[in-house]
């Protein structure tokens, strides 16, 4: 009797799709897939109920995440709300598309775009993660008065290829929730996400984030979510070489690193003195002209505890660096 | 202006007796001859025309036909030039002095300043501390004649100076800023030196402080500050419209978007003279001339920097004579001849 029943039970499903496919034939495509997904029978109860008397609005996020050609995602409640939630945000809507990011036409194209590069080193984070994120920001910057210069750079990170291995938009996730937790570093004030300056040598070199002028502070975004540690000749080229250069306090700089889950590969003071004290410094290198504005640099910051303090050498500044802590926490709050 | 030269593996450069001095790699080099002043130098400066050079080992002075010379550790920044003194602190053999030579007799004198080296002097027995507090002190005697706490000064947390203080007709201004980042608030404060009376505050002008030709001049985006400091009036100088040329676009294929590039002053790099800004840009290669009482830009250029590894900036601006000089993070100055316009 039981099995009589399921024979019963698909000839009425299979009659059931021939005949909604037949009704359907005249509907796009997208629809077609979500009577499809709706027939599937391991398709969750809270899927089937997303669309039971549903708003326009309800399938107007499975179409964006059919578009995207995201299997898995289009089951996904979770995916499908917060497409739903911020397509109907003024806020947020008004601020991705006043972006004029390249190639979007418009909200519903960038939501479906993001879905298709989203899980591609962003550090393992999901769509919906990657979109909270997002919606979190553009509401503190709302909240707490920001002007943010430049910021289609952090959007754009999610829907271009990240050549060539998705570390800038890892920072760029990184550098959004961060803001949204430290709201008041940035609160009425301009934050400008900085160009990248190529210099004629071939290098490229900017900071992530600069918050404010005059004092403003740069801040650099590092999102370090394998075992490997901040390299040697990461550390010269973009502390020494570049931070060193191009402020004239040491209040003027932060980098803000987040470390792999254990962190294991966290950077220590013993290893950032190392790399100071072992510096090669040639006469005639653009790397000697480093060393005295490291002394100088170190000599009034530390001075502000200690007015005894006088740099008169690379030994003085040495002793210095091990003696202390707190200029390394400052750098580098996130130890 | 016209670009008339460019001279490369120049660590620095300065005036000396009306002509160009430079260190070239090691040599200290007086131009327009090539002559060599000194070799083996690591720094040197110029100020009310003595000439004071650095080395590993020592320090010398050059004045009146003569030159001294210290030996030991020194460090340039450290040092202190008076009408009638020059002060610095060196170490030899491990111990710390602090050595006042007299400009004019030549004579040489070391001391245990007390309690500490100056942070700044404004006459041979008067100096100060910035730190955590100010102090007003002789360095000699250590005789305190007035300190101050700076969370006495102003209610706020994380309170710090930034930049150097500015003295002038014995006032002494600077600014006060949360160096935590967790508030905006910041303040330019103005002390009167021998009664230690706050004199003005403003919580509107301020940044990083210069003085040029008697005025304090605070810089920063598209906008200058000019303070009087005998009135405290200030003059706003909002140039957005007539600096908006300078912004610029670029595209970055790997980026795959157009980046707008503002331009925006460089705050501590800069010139005044004669009523004319000469500024450079901050972390960029442009700079230009503002005729200051007309508003209007005069002039601006980009200059080309190999830095080499180093971010492509603007080190060190100095205006002498019709010329303008320019130091990159390259190493290379740029020498500019002014034109009948400027």
């Amino acid at each position: 009797m039981n099995s009589l029943f399921k024979i019963y039970k698909s000839v009425v499903i299979v009659f059931f799709l021939l005949f909604a496919s037949q009704i359907f034939a005249n509907q796009p495509c997208w629809f077609k897939e979500l009577l499809k997904d709706l027939a599937k029978p391991n398709v969750s109860q809270e899927f089937k109920t997303f669309f039971k008397n549903a708003p326009q609005e309800n399938y107007d996020a499975y179409k964006i995440l059919h578009y995207a050609n995201k299997t898995k995602l289009r089951y996904n409640i979770d995916a499908l709300s917060t497409v739903k939630r911020l397509r109907s945000s003024d806020e947020f809507v008004n601020f991705v598309q006043g972006l004029q990011i390249p190639n979007i036409k418009n909200i519903d194209d960038f939501l479906a775009k993001a879905a298709t590069w989203y899980n591609k080193s962003s550090g393992g984070k999901g769509y919906v993660a990657v979109l909270k994120n997002m919606e979190d920001f553009v509401s503190t910057l709302s909240k707490s008065n920001i002007q943010c210069d430049n910021c289609v750079y952090l959007f754009n990170r999610f829907i271009v290829n990240d050549i060539p291995t998705g570390v800038n938009r890892q920072a760029c996730y990184w550098l959004m929730e961060d803001v949204v937790a430290n709201p008041n570093l940035v609160k009425n004030k301009k934050i400008i996400v900085e160009h990248p300056v190529t210099g004629l040598d071939g290098t490229t070199q900017r900071v992530d984030l600069k918050v404010g002028n005059s004092p403003g502070i740069n801040l650099e975004y590092k999102w370090l979510s394998s075992n490997a540690p901040l390299g040697k000749d990461t550390f010269i080229r973009e502390f020494v070489k570049r931070d060193m250069h191009s402020i004239n306090s040491l209040d003027e700089v932060q980098w803000r690193i987040k470390w792999n889950t254990n962190q294991t590969n966290k950077l220590t003071k013993n290893q950032v003195v190392n790399w100071i004290e072992n510096l090669d410094f040639q006469p005639t290198t653009n790397l000697n002209s480093a060393k005295d504005k490291m002394m100088r640099l170190f000599q009034s910051y530390g001075r502000k505890k200690d007015p005894s303090l006088t740099i008169l050498d690379y030994d003085d500044l040495i002793t210095f660096l091990k003696d202390n802590d707190d200029w390394f926490l400052k750098i580098f709050p996130n130890i | 202006m016209k670009l008339i030269n460019r001279l490369e593996n120049i660590f620095s450069f300065d005036f000396f007796n009306k002509e160009l001095v430079f260190l070239q790699e090691s040599k200290l080099i007086l131009q327009p001859e090539g002559l060599v002043i000194e070799e083996n130098v690591s720094s040197f400066l110029v100020k009310n025309n003595n000439l004071i050079t650095n080395n590993t080992n020592q320090i010398k002075l050059y004045f009146s036909g003569k030159s001294i010379n210290l030996e030991g550790t020194f460090r340039l920044a450290n040092g202190f030039l008076t009408d009638e003194f020059y002060f610095n602190i060196g170490k030899i053999n491990k111990e710390r002095k602090t050595y006042v030579i007299n400009l004019e007799s030549g004579e040489i004198n070391d001391f245990t300043s007390k309690p500490y080296y100056p942070h700044q002097i404004l006459k041979k027995d008067r100096a100060f501390i910035f730190s955590h507090r100010i102090e007003f002190y002789n360095p000699f005697s250590g005789e305190v004649f007035w300190s101050k706490d700076i969370s006495e000064l102003h209610k706020s947390t994380n309170n710090e100076i930034y930049g150097n203080p500015q003295i002038i007709n014995n006032r002494l201004f600077f600014f006060l800023f949360d160096s935590s980042h967790q508030t905006n608030e910041h303040i330019t404060l103005c002390l009167d030196i021998e009664t230690e009376e706050i004199l003005w505050r403003s919580e509107s002008f301020g940044g990083w402080l210069t003085t040029f030709e008697d005025k304090i001049y605070a810089i920063k985006d598209k906008q200058i500050q000019i303070l009087n400091p005998e009135t405290f009036e200030v003059t706003n100088l909002d140039l957005h419209e007539q600096l908006s040329e300078l912004d610029k676009q670029l595209y970055k294929p790997e980026d795959q978007m157009t980046w707008q590039v503002p331009f925006s002053f460089s705050n501590s790099t800069y010139v005044i003279k004669n009523n004319h800004l000469y500024f450079t840009q901050e972390k960029n290669n442009a700079l230009g001339i503002i005729d200051l009482q007309a508003k209007k830009l005069l002039w601006h250029s980009d200059i080309e920097i190999n830095s080499g590894g180093i971010i492509p900036i603007i080190t060190d601006i100095k205006v002498y004579d019709t010329r303008l000089y320019i130091l990159d993070s390259g190493n290379t100055l740029h020498i500019f001849e002014k034109d009948e316009i400027i």
